[in-house]
Order: C-alpha cells, then structure tokens, then sequence
C-alpha cells in the first residue's frame, strides 16, 4: 500500500470505529462532552452576572476587573492548566481535595478558561445595545430589574454567540487538560480523564492514525455543529 | 406639576443646567425653546427623574423628589414618559413596543390588546400590531415612538424635538396628536424644540434656554412681544436690533433721534420686529419716519415679502402682507418712508 492508500484505509478504519460505538471512542466523547459542557455551564452562571454587574453597575476598579478579564482571555490554556495543577497538587493550597487527575480538575481549569471570553464578550454585546434604550426602558416605567432584562433580551444573541466561542474554546481545548487531567485511562481501556483532544495527542504520537483520525472527525463534527449555530444566530441578530 | 427650585447639573466639568427654576403648571403645554446644545434633554431628562442633578430641587405634584432612592423614582417616574428624539425600539413588533410600558406596569393581557390597539388609531397607525419596527418610516417610527407613551396615559409628557426629523405633515400630523392629548386628557406637556414656530403654535407658555440658563418663561404673548433679553428677542425673529444711545426719552441712532417708551440713558440695544415696520405713504407724515431704500424683495411665506432695505449702511429688515408690495408698487432701488413705531421698540440695556 502506498501513502495514500494507508491514509485512506485510515480514515475508513475511523468511520468504522465510529459507527461500531467502540467503548473506548465512546467513553473519551462523553468525558470530552461532560467536561466542556459542565465547564461552560458553571461559566455561564459565573460570567452572566458578572457581565451584568460588569455592564449595570458602576464601581471602583471596574477598569481593573475588565483588563484581567481580557488578560485572562489570552491567557494560553497550558499555562492556566499548570497555575491549576500547582493550587491543586498535593502540596498546593487546594491539595487536600484530591481533585488533580480527575475530570473535576479538568472541568475547574476549563472553566476559567471560559469564563473570561464568555464574560468579555457578552459585556460587549450589552455595550452594543444603545445605551439609550436603557433610558427608553425606565422612561417606560420599567424598574432597574424590568431595564436589565430588556437590554439582556436585546443581548442575547450576543450573549449567546459568547457563550459559544467560550464552548469553542474549551473544545479546541488540549494544554490545560491534559496536565491537570493527566489523559487517564482504566485498565479496562474506559477513558477517565482522557478527551477527544488529548486522546488524538497520544495516539497520533503512537502511530494509531484510525484511532485519531476517528477522533479528529468527531472533533470536527463538533466544531461545525458550533459554527453553524453561530452563523445562524449572528444572521439572526441583525 | 413640575416645580425645579434653582436646579444645576454639571457633566463632568461641564455646567449644563444653571440655576433653573421652572414651574411646569398641571395642563399646560410649555415649549422649551432653545439652541443645540442649549441643554432641553438634559432639562427633561431632569424632570423624568433620569439624571440626578448637582444641587436644588425637583417638586412633582407638591412632593419634593430630589433626592429619592430608585424604587422610589419608578413611582414618580411612571406617572410621566419621556419620548425621545430619536426613536429607538426594542426588537420586535410594533405591538411589542407599544406593550411594553403596559407591561413592566403588569397591566393585564387583554386591557393590553385594546389599549395598544387605541393608541395606534390615536397615532394613525391602524392595523401596524404586526410590523416590525425596523421596517417603519421616519414619520411612523416617531409616531408609533409617540403611541408607546401615550398608551401609559401619563400625567406628564415630556417630548424631546418629536418632529425634528420629520417633513411638515408629519409635523402636523404629530403636532395634532399632542394637542388633542391635552384637550382630551387634560395631560401636561412639556415639548423640547429648537424651532420658534412650533412653539407658538402649539404652546401655552414658552420657556426660553440658552447655554443652560433660563432666559425668560411666560405666554407666548408676553415672550414674543416683550422679549426680556436680546437672545430672546433675537432668537423670536426680532431681526432688526440696533445699537444707539439713549438720552431722556431718545435714542440717537446713525444721525436720527428716535423717541421711545423708556428713560434708559446710556449705551442701548434697541429693536422693532419686521413685521411692526409701517410703511408710510409719500407725503404722509408718522412718528419716528426714515428714508430707505429697497436693496431686495424676497416671498418668504405664501403671505409675507421680507423687504430688505437700507438707511445709509445700517440694513432693515421689514415684513409687510403680499399685496403691500403690489398696492405700494414697491421695487429693488426704491426709496421708501419707514416709521418705527415707539410703542413696537424694545430696549435692552448694554
Ligand atoms: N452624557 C453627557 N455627557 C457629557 N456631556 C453631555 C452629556 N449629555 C449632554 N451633554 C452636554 O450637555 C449640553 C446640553 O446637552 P443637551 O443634549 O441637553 O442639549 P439639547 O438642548 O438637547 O441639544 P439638541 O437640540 O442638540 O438636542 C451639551 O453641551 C452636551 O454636549
Ligand atoms: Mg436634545
């Protein structure tokens, strides 16, 4: 067989792979799902009262809370991996919890990597919303309360289209996970902590190109599910 | 209804308002007529309990709200809308938009059917419940913008320049609408407006703001004939003021000696109104009387020639009903006698 010929049996063997519901593919889908989706829930309930906060109320040290928040953002997902590795090691502030190598680990450090991108941005989609609706709305009679609501539902396709590039991100996801999840598998060849990205790490590096092809194809199934959405909502929005 | 007892408001380093003191009266219609930037949305925005002002007090209804806590402005604030300038919607429906102050008021769902539905034939929008407002005209943005608070029936309605961007039957068309809410409301309404003709053709009283001072509140009569302040008089179309000095019942002005109303010495402003200018017949004697003469004749409404005329350098402007210029056989080049009746002179002090 030449190359091409091995690439492309490669890539039957994964669809293959795919739909046989192999356990092992299965099981590092559903940990790569349970974490990015639980990541980006607790996200969601941290970062849309912080934008609402961030967006509604004036304080001291707002500036400063916005520019961590867009530090926070660029930060490279394996240097928060290392910082959550060290708080959560054995000797780290948290060590007594126990939590390093488990998906509870993975899902803390994806959620700060969401968290910021999904706050910053939908603080920017409120902020689109002109800011004289909001006059609009109390001169209507609404209460602060009635306000926020109506500029959030003005929002929310912003607000969504943040939410999904935070998921975007963590999906895409492998340099935090994979220090402080540690790519686990059981003896029962069941992933623990092992996600579609870092399984494609460890099996391209061992040669199983159907495995990382199989997971590279889900992955991508993945992100054009996200992307679609994002195209119908931003065409929605306008 | 509204009372602002020495109000201030200042934008960062800015003062916007200066030591305003209003008293909007419960019916009333009181134009606010100043300049861009003369600070109008500020002031109503000030009275919708909006903005919070830098010291003085606001009354509403004989209950001092200077200083309430938010919860407490909603329930002033609900008795009063502002509609803005520039109308901006929420997303959605026309129904939506209009629904919307009934709503956050919890107002059931089918009083607000039938009142939505009221308020868009008062506006003459029958039937647009279902357009969505990006779809919507100028006139019928500011209309449908005008029908969202109208439908509160609020005691007060402050309107910020409701028809500056509209064409003149718009205008008409809005102007109508909010007379009728005064006749048959009885609401209180207080229009901002840059423009000298709505406000007298639809107020009561007139308050006149300048730079973030009051320059003079009262009927329009009042305003209009007996401006307290040049920017007053000048901004009324009072287009002919002089400088000249004033001695014992005269002015000396260019080489003329005109007699006024007033016992001012000194160095004066004075003016008179274009269309108080008499023409005088040859021959004819009046008080006060010039020789002019016409460098330009322009129609500047379907009734009245604007004369453009000259006494040595000093230009004149006179206004006289269209068929003067015909009766006098008036003409570019022209000499014309000109009295400027004293009792039409107004005085302002250097
Ligand atoms: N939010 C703000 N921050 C800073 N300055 C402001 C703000 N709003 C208004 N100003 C300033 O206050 C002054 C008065 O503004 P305002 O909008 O009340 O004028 P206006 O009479 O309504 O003018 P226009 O006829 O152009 O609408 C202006 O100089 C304006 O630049
Ligand atoms: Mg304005």
């Amino acid at each position: 067989m030449n190359n091409i010929e091995i690439f492309l049996d490669s890539i039957r063997r994964a669809i293959e792979l795919i739909l046989s519901g192999d356990p092992y593919v299965l099981s590092v889908t559903i940990v790569q799902l349970k974490v990015n989706l639980t990541a980006v829930m607790i996200s969601i309930l941290l970062a849309i009262p912080l934008s609402i906060i961030l967006s509604f109320k004036e304080f001291k040290g707002k500036r400063l809370v916005l520019s961590i928040l867009s530090t926070l953002m660029s930060l490279p997902p394996v240097v928060v991996g290392l910082i959550v590795f060290l708080i959560l090691s054995k000797s780290g502030p948290l060590g007594f919890l126990n939590l390093l190598f488990t998906p509870e680990a993975m899902i803390i450090a994806q959620t700060i990597l969401a968290t910021p991108i999904i706050t910053s941005m939908s603080v920017a989609s409120i902020k689109s919303v002109s800011d004289s609706l909001k006059y609009v709305a109390l001169t209507l009679g609404a209460n602060k309360y009635q306000m926020i609501l109506s500029i959030l539902n003005e929002a929310k396709y912003g607000i969504l289209v943040a939410i999904l590039a935070g998921y975007g991100r963590v999906a895409a996801e492998v340099g935090a996970i994979l220090i402080v999840g540690g790519n686990i598998v059981t003896y029962e060849g069941i992933s623990y902590t092992r996600t579609l990205t870092t399984a494609i790490t460890v099996e391209a590096s061992m040669g199983r190109l159907d495995a990382a092809i199989a997971f590279g194809l889900i992955l991508m199934l993945i992100s054009f599910i996200i992307n679609l959405t994002l195209f119908i909502l931003q065409r929605r929005s306008v | 209804m509204i009372e602002l007892i020495n109000v201030n408001k200042y934008y960062k380093d800015k003062h916007v308002l200066k030591d305003i003191n209003l008293d909007v009266k419960r019916g009333e219609i009181l134009a606010l007529l100043g300049l861009s930037g003369a600070g109008k949305t500020t002031l109503l925005k000030v009275m919708n309990l909006l903005e919070d002002i830098d010291s003085g007090k606001i009354i509403f209804d004989g209950i001092d709200v200077t200083n309430l806590n938010e919860n407490e402005k909603v329930k002033y604030r609900r008795r009063m809308c502002l509609v803005f300038q520039k109308p901006e919607f929420f997303r959605g429906s026309v129904f939506d938009n209009i629904a919307y102050g009934l709503k956050v008021r919890k107002v059931s769902k089918r009083e607000i059917e039938l009142r939505v539905k009221e308020a868009l034939e008062i506006v003459g929008l029958k039937g647009y419940e279902k357009r969505n407002v990006k779809t919507l005209s100028a006139g019928e943005a500011q209309r449908v913008n005008l029908a969202r608070a109208l439908v509160i029936e609020p005691e007060v309605l402050l309107l910020d320049e409701p028809t500056s961007n509209l064409d003149p039957k718009n205008t008409e068309i809005i102007e109508n609408i909010i007379k009728t809410a005064r006749e048959e409301k009885g609401v209180t309404i207080v229009i901002a407006t840059h423009d000298q003709g709505q406000a007298l053709r639809i107020s009561d009283r007139i308050a006149i703001i300048n730079d973030g001072k009051l320059e003079q509140v009262g009927y329009k009569e009042d305003i209009l004939f007996n401006p307290r302040t040049l920017f007053v008089a000048k901004f009324l179309g009072m287009k002919n003021i002089f400088k000249g000095y004033a001695k014992n019942g005269k002015i000396f002005f260019e080489d003329l000696e005109i007699t006024v109303n007033s016992n001012i010495n000194g160095e004066v402003f004075f003016g008179i109104r274009p269309e108080d200018i008499m023409i005088v017949r040859e021959g004819r004697k009046k008080e006060n009387m010039l020789r002019v003469k016409i460098e330009r004749i322009n129609l500047i409404s379907a009734s009245i020639y604007e004369i453009e005329s000259y006494y040595k350098s000093t230009k004149i402007y006179i206004h006289v009903p269209r068929h003067v210029v015909d009766v006098m056989k008036l003409y570019k080049g022209k000499y014309i006698n000109i009295s400027l009746k004293k009792d039409s002179i107004r005085i302002f002090p250097k």
